[in-house]
């Protein structure tokens, strides 16, 4: 069937931030679905909340939205741009669940709009686990015997059918929040009752228990002549009961005969079928390990992160091909994009082994429970491609960037290593390899981790080797044999006393050099173009490198998502790679993260699927005879790689030259006493500042600098452990608990500049000139971390004289670091008075936000500059100076406090959020409505209850009598409930939790009588310990929860805008008309 | 483990470990993209005469057990392995089972080289050498040039049954000519009906007498156009045809196509694997399917049969249909094993075609 010629244009939703649960994939299916749909005429529409999306950029997509997702939005855009259809499947769970309430609020039908790809009810029955297993029973297919509850009483009785444990799930939740496996009935009762609060329909389903089950996830697609075919059969590693999302996954089955294979392959196409779904589907299966029986235990009527995975694994576009299979086409009609002469009818065929391991982020909070289970933590993944399972799980283990360069051992005591196996965190593989390694069998490992013995063997063979590295002489054969089990130079030099560059230098005297093979689609049987590489040493490399050619650049990408590293990098790389090859370059990409659009292999010249550490970047360089690299854009993973490949430089064979900023220039920025004396040479000012090398060095610093001070561990980058201290008592906790001081590793300690406003400045540089494109106001006070706060764009406060301060502050740092590309500044703001906080030589996590605000395409720009062109010939004059702006842009953070039960959703230097989203209106209660809508959390009436600490007291004192006005009553504890008033502003007092009295404030907000909070809490060690349960019961209750005056400022725009006034929904484009 | 040998027609010699029988192998090598299914491969009679390289680098993950075989004894003369599971937590471990069915195999191969160096060149002979301090390269690629292609003598005589057997009781009678049959077929056939199943050379009197209701003639390794099979197969499908309603799978509906006016021809090296797609030509829908051939039928002008599937990558003729008789045949292997089961309803459509067929008569 042809494609559909009654459709002109077509809405695409996006799913919004990044989620624990919802990472980078959709922007890659997303994207996809728009350049699939508009390559076949039609015109698309994109409605997505995150500005840090290649979907929302003007090249992806016809009509963008940067707008908050929900249905009134949805709706004005429905109205305004009458779309012919509506894809559902590509934004995730939170696209599908609008697209079925705009069906089921009659809004797609007034306005004629068609869903395309599942019907709704379709998604209706994928999505009811009742309805979903009536079907299942209809097509005599086994799922886990289970009841769908709408109360603790239904629950009840459910549970009397089946046996304890029992598992819950609430309906509609993302990455399965609120899941949990129940022993007893008053672990039930905790997590159902838990579950019915969280799910949007009220409903838990409490099932069969199918703990220990082997896991199998099958991507299958179906078109509309019902023609069926299996992308990839996936196997998850860890049992039923790890999210397979937090699994480390295998694709290939490893396990399965044909017969067990073929038989859950056939099911699958059994069951998209009788879905009649269009496009892409996700079907999991859990395996009985002792004898052969199976259930279906889920399906995703969409592309997801597993569909992402699996493109990438087997390199078949699903989201590309599920969008044309959408507007009627058929697979045989759909080019086949690997071998372009056949069709998309075709299974992909492996010739190697793909593993998937997760990134968590507990490295950032040292309080969470790490144990992974049903619910999803891990905000990233790592892929890597191998011909092994010891290759690839070696490679994916060194491509996570957690510090672990493969199995290293873990320091753990003996019966916590039995309590990992058995409830494992994220250290469970390493776990596994250091069991094995005291000594524990194989066959016990399996038993303690439910893991099949043969990946345990695997990971046995890797461990057992060790003992030969260590042991014998590292010869030719013996190199060989540790390369092909994945082992890394840096592990081998490690176990054989030498250095990881040694170990480099002896591998090259013996020629043992990765090969690079294609990632077909087909194993080899059919020619295939794809330019997409995997390495791997157990084939014999290429005589001969690429031949050279000085129009080649390697771009280095920036590895798994991790909070303060999210998908705002793969933007800019991505940005660099298509207009590298737009210039005439050969854009070379290096990347380890499945989820991307960089890691799409349309992107890029050429694209190597490989893990991000020095080793594996020297050997792609090698491969392509490239020595010009570019590490601005990946973040720190790859701004980590400059020093150290500046030192192999000039020895280097090609010899290597870094494109942009210079290494040694990066180097004065990040190192604080360089920097520092670079800041004095130029009479700027910065926060005083001290290292110390021991806990007296550093108590002393405190004291010279005066508390509050921010402390820090030297070079631990993206602000990990770094912590503000009010007062000796908490600097002493600090050293003990988060971060050692020794000669080797100094702590440092900065002068906090408490009611200080903050200023994030983006700006481009080509030695000649430089651009201040973006001056970013921060909402909340210095000390919050950057990625965490809320900022607006024109700034807000700052005068114009502190605005062209700022500017000549940032043009005199980008010259003398002798900036060549990117620049990011931090300023603190105090009294008239500029600090400069930080300078950063790279692309910052804002670049994607200032430039959907300014419309400018800053990352492209920096390629350019990069490559040698001039900003006087990039931007015209009149787009230099900042434009007098007719709207507010906004960019705020979404917190995954929800997932991560332990953390104290408490803001400060420390980054704890995982994306952001952008809002844009014409005033700045309108953009800051906008905003606050797309996190979900507003209230415009009702009880606000204020808990503030002393010093901030005079300044409630409006703040009080503004929601008054606007009609809201206020309930405070007693200091502050006193102090109001004693004003005349009437507050009702409440009781503290420490006084035992009803009503307190935690009573309150579990009966829903509190709207909003406002808790600047005393930051001292134990104060802020006491305030702990309120803000984790506010985050658990999902009541809007503010910690900053100046953002309860900014609420009270919000809601004097949305009491008086409607927002207004238009495309971005519409805002960038001059 | 030791080391040995593989030598290829065209000169390559490729170092390798050894396990298994430690034999000299010659065969024809060739390529199969499967990524499950090695039991059923390494006992498929079709691939009598060949050495097989398996393109996944993992074989034996999951042990072997006879349940899965496709015949009573393992048909490969050689194996090609890049990584070899030689333990396995059920069935029997991978080495044990080369020893014990006496197969030479090679493995640590860069499989994926020797996979585009057959995808290029074509399919090749090759040795392999288990004895390599014996081995003169240079006489040994001599013979290797002056060995005739082992499907130059008829291997279908080599796994072809000797004497009659019949399986199963169901009402309808099939005949099965076996020309190197896989169980799998067998077991599909039993659903529906009794199979009587007599070697490739049974002449038509002898199949007469039988009474069946409809014929299969089967899968089986070598070259079609053979001179023993054409006098013999091939002279009573002839006959066949006219008779009753008559179903050939890969090596049969190559035989059937000759019968019918087809000719036949050489595939550069072969399908060989479990993701092939085919349009059946009238639905236009697609279907994966299970492929196993180095021969293909060619399209002769003015045929009593037409073409009722397609290879959906290069087009080959999948399946042809006679215009007047009950009478069809596919390439591809509907009975799987290993493979997709998208086409098992084939047999479904053959057992209803052979009691139409009855009720009509």
């Amino acid at each position: 069937m042809p494609k559909r010629k009654d459709l002109k244009k077509i809405l695409i939703i996006g799913s919004g931030p990044i989620i624990i649960g919802q990472a980078a994939e959709f922007d890659f299916s997303g994207s996809q679905a728009s350049w699939s749909l508009k390559e076949e005429g039609y015109r698309t529409i994109i409605v997505n909340s995150n500005p840090a999306t290649i979907q929302t950029d003007e090249r992806t997509a016809d009509i963008v939205y940067i707008e908050p997702l929900n249905i009134d939005t949805l709706t004005k855009i429905i109205k305004k741009e009458r779309p012919d259809g509506l894809l559902p499947g590509f934004g995730g769970q939170v696209a599908l669940n609008l697209s079925c309430e705009l069906a089921q609020q009659g809004i797609l039908g007034k306005y004629s709009v068609e869903l395309l790809g599942s019907t709704y009810e379709t998604i209706e029955i994928a999505e009811n686990r009742q309805a979903f297993r009536l079907l299942m029973e209809a097509v005599h297919e086994p799922s886990p015997r289970s009841s769908v509850c709408q109360s603790l009483d239904g629950v009840r009785q459910a549970v009397e059918q089946i046996s304890y444990p029992v598992l819950v799930r609430p309906a509609y939740t993302l990455g399965g929040t609120g899941s949990g496996v129940a022993e007893s009935w008053q672990d039930l009762q905790e997590i159902a009752s838990a579950g019915l609060r969280q799910s949007p329909i009220k409903q838990v389903l409490v099932e069969e228990n199918l703990l220990g089950w082997k896991e199998f996830e099958y991507e299958v697609m179906r078109d509309g002549n019902d023609n069926c075919i299996t992308i990839c059969g996936m196997e998850n590693i860890n049992p039923m009961g790890v999210h397979t999302g937090e699994s480390t996954v295998v694709a290939p089955t490893q396990t399965l005969t044909d017969q067990e294979h073929q038989k859950l392959r056939s099911t699958s196409l059994k069951i998209i079928r009788a879905l009649k779904i269009c496009g892409g589907c996700n079907i999991q299966f859990a395996v009985n390990r002792f004898k052969w029986e199976y259930r279906i235990i889920e399906v995703n009527p969409r592309v997801s992160r597993s569909s992402a995975l699996a493109s990438k694994a087997t390199g078949y576009p699903i989201a590309r091909v599920s969008a044309k299979i959408a507007v009627g086409m058929t697979l045989d009609e759909i080019p086949n994009a690997v071998t372009k002469k056949t069709s998309a009818a075709f299974e992909p065929t492996l010739d190697y082994v793909v593993v998937k391991i997760p990134r968590w982020p507990f490295d950032k909070f040292p309080t969470v429970d790490r144990r992974i289970t049903t619910q999803m933590k891990s905000t990233g993944e790592a892929m890597a491609i191998g011909s092994t399972i010891e290759e690839s799980l070696q490679k994916a283990l060194r491509a996570l960037e957690i510090d672990k360069y493969g199995f290293e051992p873990e320091p753990i005591i003996e019966h916590e290593l039995i309590k990992e196996l058995q409830e494992p965190t994220d250290r469970l593989l390493l776990c596994i390899a250091e069991a094995l390694r005291r000594g524990y069998s194989i066959k016990k490992v399996s038993e303690l981790t439910e893991i099949d013995k043969f990946f345990i063997r695997k990971i046995a063979r890797i461990v057992t080797f060790e003992k030969r590295l260590k042991r014998e002489r590292l010869d030719e054969q013996l190199l060989r044999q540790a390369k092909r089990l994945g082992y890394s130079d840096q592990t081998i030099a490690e176990l054989t006393n030498q250095t990881a560059r040694e170990i480099r230098r002896l591998r090259i005297s013996h020629d043992i050099r990765p090969g690079f093979n294609m990632v077909d689609t087909c194993a080899g049987e059919f020619e295939a173009i794809t330019p997409y590489f995997y390495s791997t040493y157990y084939t014999t490399p290429g005589k001969k490198y690429r031949k050279k050619n000085e129009k080649r650049i390697l771009i280095v990408g920036s590895g798994p998502i991790r909070i303060g590293q999210g998908i705002e990098f793969d933007y800019c790389c991505v940005h660099a790679a298509l207009t590298l090859k737009d210039a005439g370059f050969e854009a070379i990409m290096i990347n380890s993260n499945p989820e991307t659009v960089s890691t799409d292999f349309d992107v890029s010249s050429r694209l190597y699927f490989e893990p991000l550490t020095l080793e594996d970047v020297l050997n792609v360089l090698e491969e392509e005879n490239c020595s010009k690299i570019i590490l601005q854009f990946g973040g720190q993973t790859s701004i980590n790689l400059a020093m150290p490949l500046a030192k192999l430089g000039k020895t280097a064979k090609p010899r290597i030259s870094i494109l942009g900023t210079q290494p040694d220039d990066i180097h004065r920025a990040e190192d604080r006493k360089l920097f520092s004396h670079l800041l004095k040479s130029l009479k700027i000012k910065h926060p005083a500042f001290g290292t110390g090398y021991t806990y007296e060095d550093v108590k002393t610093m405190a004291e010279e600098v005066g508390y509050p001070v921010i402390v820090r561990p030297s070079y631990v980058l993206g602000g990990r452990a770094m912590e503000i201290v009010y007062e000796p008592e908490g600097l002493e906790q600090y050293i003990e608990t988060a971060a050692q001081v020794s000669k080797t590793h100094p702590v440092l300690v900065d002068k906090y500049i408490a009611d200080a406003v903050e200023v994030d400045v983006d700006a481009l540089c080509d030695g000649r000139d430089v651009y201040v494109a973006g001056i970013m106001e921060h909402i909340e006070q210095a000390g919050v971390h950057s990625g965490d706060s809320y900022c607006v764009m024109p700034p807000y406060t700052l005068t114009p004289r502190t605005v062209d301060r700022i500017k000549s502050i940032t043009r005199k740092l980008a010259f003398a670091l002798n900036t060549k590309g990117f620049i990011n500044m931090q300023f603190a703001i105090k009294k008239g008075a500029i600090f400069v906080l930080e300078a950063n030589p790279r692309a910052s996590r804002t670049i994607p936000y200032v430039s959907k605000t300014i419309n400018v395409p800053l990352a492209t720009l920096a390629t350019k500059i990069i490559i040698g062109e001039k900003l006087e010939n990039l931007l015209k004059a009149r787009q230099r100076t900042l434009p007098k702006s007719k709207f507010v842009s906004i960019k705020g953070p979404t917190f995954p406090f929800l997932k991560l039960p332990g953390v104290d959703p408490i803001l400060g230097p420390e980054m704890k959020s995982t994306g952001e989203i952008m809002a844009i209106d014409q005033s700045f209660g309108a953009a800051y409505y906008k905003a606050i809508l797309s996190d979900n959390k507003f209230s415009d009436h009702g009880t606000v209850y204020m808990t503030i600490r002393d010093e901030d007291k005079p300044k409630i004192v409006q703040l009080a009598k503004d929601f008054i006005s606007l009609g809201f009553s206020i309930v405070a504890t007693r200091g502050t409930a006193d102090f109001l008033k004693d004003l005349g502003i009437r507050v009702k007092t409440v009781y503290r939790i420490s006084e035992h009295k009803s009503p307190n404030a935690l009573d309150l907000m579990r009966q829903q009588k509190i709207h909003l909070i406002i808790n600047t809490p005393t930051l001292t060690f134990r104060a802020k310990r006491d305030g702990y349960a309120m803000r984790r019961l506010a985050v658990e209750l999902n009541i809007p929860f503010i910690t900053a005056l100046s953002s309860a400022s900014a609420e009270i725009e919000a809601i004097r805008f949305a009491k008086s006034a409607s927002l207004t929904t238009r495309p971005l484009q519409e805002y960038h008309r001059r | 483990m030791s080391t040995a040998f593989l030598v290829l027609e065209d000169g390559t010699l490729i170092k390798a470990k050894h396990a298994g029988a430690k034999r000299d192998v010659f065969g024809e090598i060739v390529f199969n993209t499967s990524m499950t299914g090695y039991e059923e491969a390494f006992t498929d009679p079709s691939y009598a005469g060949q050495i097989l390289l398996m393109t996944y680098p993992l074989v034996g993950n999951y042990g072997i057990r006879k349940k899965n075989f496709e015949s009573n004894k393992v048909q490969i003369r050689g194996l090609i392995l890049k990584e070899p599971c030689f333990f396995a937590y059920r069935g029997m471990h991978l080495d044990k089972f080369l020893d014990l069915s006496k197969v030479s195999c090679l493995y640590n191969i860069d499989t994926r080289a020797l996979t585009l160096k057959i995808r290029k060149h074509g399919t090749m002979k090759a040795m392999i050498v288990a004895h390599p301090s014996k081995m003169d390269y240079h006489a040994l690629l001599r013979r290797i040039k002056q060995t005739p292609y082992p499907d130059a003598e008829n291997l279908v005589a080599h796994v072809s049954c000797t004497k009659k057997i019949i399986h199963g009781k169901g009402p309808s009678r099939f005949v099965l000519i076996d020309c190197g049959v896989k169980s799998s077929i067998l077991k599909h056939l039993i659903k529906h009906g009794t199979v009587i199943q007599v070697p490739f050379d049974t002449d038509i009197k002898t199949i007469d007498r039988l009474k069946p209701d409809g014929i299969v003639v089967s899968n089986g390794p070598g070259n079609p156009a053979h001179q023993a099979i054409l006098s013999t197969t091939a002279k009573t499908v002839e006959k066949l045809i006219d008779k009753y309603p008559v179903m050939g799978i890969c090596l049969g509906h190559q035989i059937l196509g000759l019968v019918l006016g087809f000719k036949t021809y050489k595939l550069k090296f072969g399908h060989r694997g479990s993701n092939h797609a085919v349009k059946h030509v009238c639905s236009q829908k697609i279907y994966i399917t299970s492929q196993n051939h180095g021969y293909a039928l060619q399209a002769q002008k003015n045929l009593d049969a037409e073409i009722t599937w397609v290879n959906v990558n290069d087009g080959t003729i999948e399946g042809i249909r006679h215009r007047t008789r009950p009478v069809f045949s596919v390439q591809f292997h509907p009975e799987a094993a290993p493979g997709p089961r998208d086409t098992w309803f084939l047999f479904k459509e053959f057992s209803e075609l052979t009691i139409c067929q009855n009720a009509k008569t």
